[in-house]
């Protein structure tokens, strides 16, 4: 104790002192939580990445291997191919939707309560059963989908039967899970102030113009941090995918995280699979990143201009 | 410019009233682009949703209906005589009136030429040749061709010739074509005919006008007969080999069947209703109580004889037990080489006889060594039966007297639809409830997911709150360090830890328990400790001071006087755990390999696996009962959710 008040110059029995020695009582749970279930994982998944370790026996190490028999699997990079374009169809897709949605909605519409309730509820069901909702409206065979396409004349593809189509139908089920993300756009549209509007209308600008001169930069930090969650989020699909395809046909739809999932747990390869998920995340940290960079060119901070 | 000009110029009134009419008009569009987007989002979210609830109401057979089916039905049947068979309903429009009828019996026929009048045939290469449409030629359906050449011109392939095809002319064909019933023609002599010095595959047939050969040439339709659903009521069941072949009774275009009964001396005409096998059966619960297992050498010789109230053709035989015990006649369930299972003779009030059909679902059981099957759920009347299927099935006919058929009238059998209901069918839910999945059912499943999300809510709920508050109120050398540790776990994702973590359960002796999946929610989670932060943050210190004054401490004052004011903050801490862990699939996925533990999104996924493709109402049942926490959840508290969110999203 001596040592800790030296170390941090704290004297205990002082006010200060005693509420510095409160606040981390209080945040022990979660000190501890962090260093057991967070941090040392973190170490150890890292270490483990560089061994041979199937569980039972001590992990061996082996140097960078895992690694360089990843970069030679061809499922890796077919699993990291599918996850990327997984990402750029539903992310990008899913801020168009519940932009559209949101801006139709802030326009003082009737019964706002209503249609946010509908378009907010797909996205708190469990994946689950969600999924096996989708696979039969996806059935090739007697489907919703490809009989209603049938009434406009098109022959429906074989969806999640089809290696061509099975990703496109995981995209197209992803936008049904924009609810939150409307949900915040909506909150931000409407913290817009009325006065940005007016004083663009009095510029003379027309409806185009004020989405793309005001509503759009006084919104792009919102769009911006949910962009960002939204990749984190799709780079690590792992639900949708398991139920609805197992990665198939014909590793169409090997999500990275089935890849490791597969690795982890079916084959323990514990090395392998830790290799894999520290690549993941360093590709995550890496978007990340490029995005952040990136913001400075697209987001608008108000700070900015003071 | 003039600024003071005035406005009511006529010019400038005009010019205004089409910025008036235009900005009407745009605001008029705008209103109609919203709401299309807003249909359209609509119907994408919604519909899904709704055509599921619809389903989980549906049979089977009505989910992948092409087209759909909205509203949920159920076919109608009616029961014959006094036998268990329920016969199909269907609806018929007679002169735009539609009629309830049960089918009586159906006559396929075949078109067919009479090779005498055949004349003027060609030899025409087959890609000179048209599509093949069906058209009624005065009463007789053909396969008519219309000349690439000249589509005015139609023709009749009549057979092939290498690449060539051999036709007539639909004007030269048409006297010659007539319309045979099928087992007529299959059962004439075979003859070859040759026609214009090509060779064809014919029969011959006697007709009304004499013996005609004659050239099968399809396409084959059928014509039904069909009456009103009483006739049923008067249906008996006999043994097949019992029907002796009589006459026809002429009913419209076609001809209705009749048959007599072997030892009937009145030759009374029947009509049979259907040709079916059927299966003796005996409540399950007779077997268990009543039946036994009897080796070879104590039974005597075996004769078929009617067992029973209900006649039932059974193995019966004489046992002997060892001991003093009088021998006794027994019926043979099942039969065995080595023993056989038996059931007292006189014990066998509930033997009868069930279509097989009914019966495509049951399961394997045993008594001793012995295997049978049992179909639970058998439908007889009102009642669903568990019955053992024993016994040999036989061909039984479903007959009624001619007499008993009135106001019969025949139809194609495409006009006929299967008659039904509206009903919102609760089986599925019933069944999903009860169908064992490795020995476990839903309801456990809802228990255990139930129990993980009030654990992980009250983990959370203590750490997060404690936490919060030392974060909010505090102050402590470091603290802004360990804020920023705390937020970046937010972003951290979280498959990095999956492997150390499965490894830290093990070595806690935790995997297949459900520990590893509600133990880390006490220990703080960052979303939530953020959003309680910034509403610990937003309450007045002044409030806290009275109490601090009074001396009371961190905790009391925690109790006492910020949590009685966070109460929508610890809602939502609450309603986020639930939402969570009510959803979560992949660590219960990895942790659990027992079903009895399982939650319901793994218990789900794994009676999908085992049942997908069978119990298709089901599954779909299930899903949305999984769906209703959550759902109720959202209605009740769906501002808490949607505070949440904008909490945490709005960052930027």
């Amino acid at each position: 104790m001596a040592a800790l008040q030296r170390r941090f110059g704290l004297n205990l029995s002082s006010m200060a002192g005693r509420e510095a020695l409160t606040f981390y009582i209080l945040i022990l749970p979660w000190l501890i939580g962090f260093i057991v279930f967070l941090g040392y994982p973190m170490l150890r998944s890292l270490y483990l990445s560089f061994t041979d370790y199937d569980l039972l026996s001590a992990p061996r190490w082996i140097g960078f291997r895992n690694y360089e028999r990843i970069f030679r699997d061809p499922e890796f990079w077919q699993s990291l191919k599918v996850t990327l374009i997984f990402a750029l169809g539903s992310v990008p897709g899913g801020t168009i939707i519940a932009l559209a949605l949101a801006m139709v909605l802030a326009q003082k519409l009737k019964g706002v309560n209503f249609w946010r309730t509908i378009f907010f509820m797909p996205s708190i069901l469990s994946t689950i059963a969600v999924s096996i909702l989708w696979l039969y409206i996806f059935k090739p065979e007697g489907g919703l989908l490809n009989i209603m396409l049938g009434w406009f004349g098109i022959e429906g593809p074989g969806w999640i039967a089809s290696e061509q189509w099975a990703l496109p139908a995981l995209i197209i089920m992803s936008w049904w899970n924009i609810g939150g993300q409307m949900v915040i756009y909506l909150a931000g549209l409407k913290g817009i102030p009325e006065s940005l509007y007016e004083a663009a209308e009095i510029d003379g600008a027309n409806g185009w113009a004020k989405f793309r001169h005001v509503t759009i930069p006084m919104l792009s930090p919102t769009i911006f941090f949910n962009v960002v969650l939204a990749i984190i989020g799709a780079l690590q699909i792992f639900d949708a995918g398991w139920v609805m395809t197992r990665g198939g046909p014909n590793n169409a739809t090997l999500f990275y995280m089935i890849n490791l999932y597969e690795r982890a747990f079916n084959f323990v390869q514990m090395g392998y699979a830790s290799a894999l998920a520290w690549i993941l995340f360093i590709i995550i940290m890496v978007i990340t990143v490029l995005v952040f960079r990136s913001s400075a060119l697209w987001v608008f901070y108000e700070s900015e201009v003071k | 410019m003039d600024t003071s000009r005035p406005l009511s110029t006529p010019r400038a009134q005009s010019s205004l009233k089409t910025l008036r009419a235009s900005k009407q008009w745009q605001s008029a569009l705008r209103l109609f682009l919203s709401y299309t987007v807003l249909l359209f989002g609509a119907a994408f979210m919604l519909f899904p949703m709704l055509w599921m609830l619809s389903s989980s109401f549906k049979p089977t057979w009505q989910i992948f209906t092409d087209p759909p089916i909205w509203i949920p039905q159920e076919w109608e049947h009616v029961r014959a005589g006094n036998t268990n068979r329920m016969l199909s309903l269907w609806r018929v429009d007679v002169d735009g009136e539609s009629r309830q009828v049960i089918e009586i019996g159906t006559r396929r026929y075949t078109t067919v030429v009479d090779g005498s009048l055949l004349q003027n045939l060609q030899s025409i290469p087959g890609d000179q040749i048209g599509e093949a449409a069906s058209t009624l030629v005065g009463t007789t359906l053909l396969n008519v061709r219309p000349l690439v050449s000249d589509s005015a011109t139609q023709v009749v392939a009549l057979a092939r010739d290498g690449d060539n095809m051999v036709v007539a002319n639909l004007s030269d064909i048409q006297a010659a074509v007539s319309r045979l019933p099928l087992d007529e023609v299959n059962a004439g002599e075979r003859a070859d005919i040759t026609v214009e010095g090509v060779e064809f595959r014919g029969r011959e047939v006697t007709t009304d006008a004499g013996i005609v050969q004659v050239i099968p040439l399809g396409p084959e339709s059928a014509l039904t007969i069909v009456g009103p659903p009483e006739i049923a009521a008067d249906a008996i069941l006999v043994p097949a080999e019992q029907l002796q072949d009589a006459d026809f009774a002429s009913i419209g275009d076609t001809e209705l069947r009749l048959s007599h009964l072997v030892d009937d001396t009145s030759a009374t005409p029947y009509v049979t209703l259907s040709l079916e096998s059927w299966q003796p059966v005996i409540n399950e619960e007779a077997v268990d109580t009543l039946a036994f297992i009897a080796p070879a050498q104590l039974l005597g010789e075996r004769e078929i004889v009617p067992v029973g109230p209900n006649d039932v053709a059974m193995q019966v035989t004489e046992y002997t037990p060892e001991g003093d015990e009088a021998p006794y006649d027994v019926t043979i369930l099942i039969s065995g080489t080595a023993s056989s299972l038996v059931i007292p003779a006189d014990q066998t009030n509930s033997l009868r006889l069930a279509q097989l059909g009914g019966l495509t679902s049951a399961r394997g059981d045993s008594f001793g060594r012995i295997a049978y099957r049992v179909q639970d759920g058998f439908v007889e009347g009102e009642a669903l039966n568990s019955v053992a299927l024993v016994g040999d099935p036989r061909d039984m006919a479903l007959i009624v007297p001619q007499t008993a058929v009135t106001d019969a009238f025949d139809v194609s059998p495409d006009q006929m639809q299967r008659s039904t209901h509206t009903e919102f069918r609760l089986d599925g839910y019933r069944e999903a409830l009860e169908t064992k999945v490795a020995e476990t059912q839903f309801p456990t499943f809802f228990k255990n997911s139930f129990l993980l999300v009030f654990l992980n809510c009250l983990g959370h709920v203590l750490s997060c709150v404690v936490t919060a508050y030392a974060f909010a109120r505090l102050r402590a050398p470091g603290k802004g360090f360990l804020f920023l540790i705390l937020l970046s776990t937010m972003m951290l994702p979280f498959p990095v830890t999956i492997v150390p973590l499965y490894e830290l359960f093990r070595d806690m002796g935790l995997i297949n328990t459900l520990g590893p999946l509600f133990i880390r929610s006490f220990f703080g989670n960052a979303f939530l400790i953020f959003m309680l932060r910034q509403f610990f943050a937003s309450i007045p210190r002044e409030l806290e001071e009275a109490a601090r004054i009074d001396g009371a401490n961190v905790l009391q004052i925690l109790w006492n006087v910020i949590v009685p004011l966070s109460k929508p903050a610890i809602a939502t801490v609450i309603i986020f755990t639930f939402w969570w862990y009510w959803n979560s699939f992949l660590e219960p996925f990895i942790y659990l390999s027992s079903p009895e533990l399982f939650p319901v999104s793994v218990g789900l996924n794994f009676f999908k696996d085992q049942y997908g493709t069978i119990y298709f109402d089901r599954l779909i049942a299930a899903s949305v009962m999984s769906m209703v926490p959550m759902i109720v959840l959202f209605f009740f508290a769906q501002r808490y959710f949607i505070e949440g969110i904008q909490l945490t999203g709005m960052k930027g």
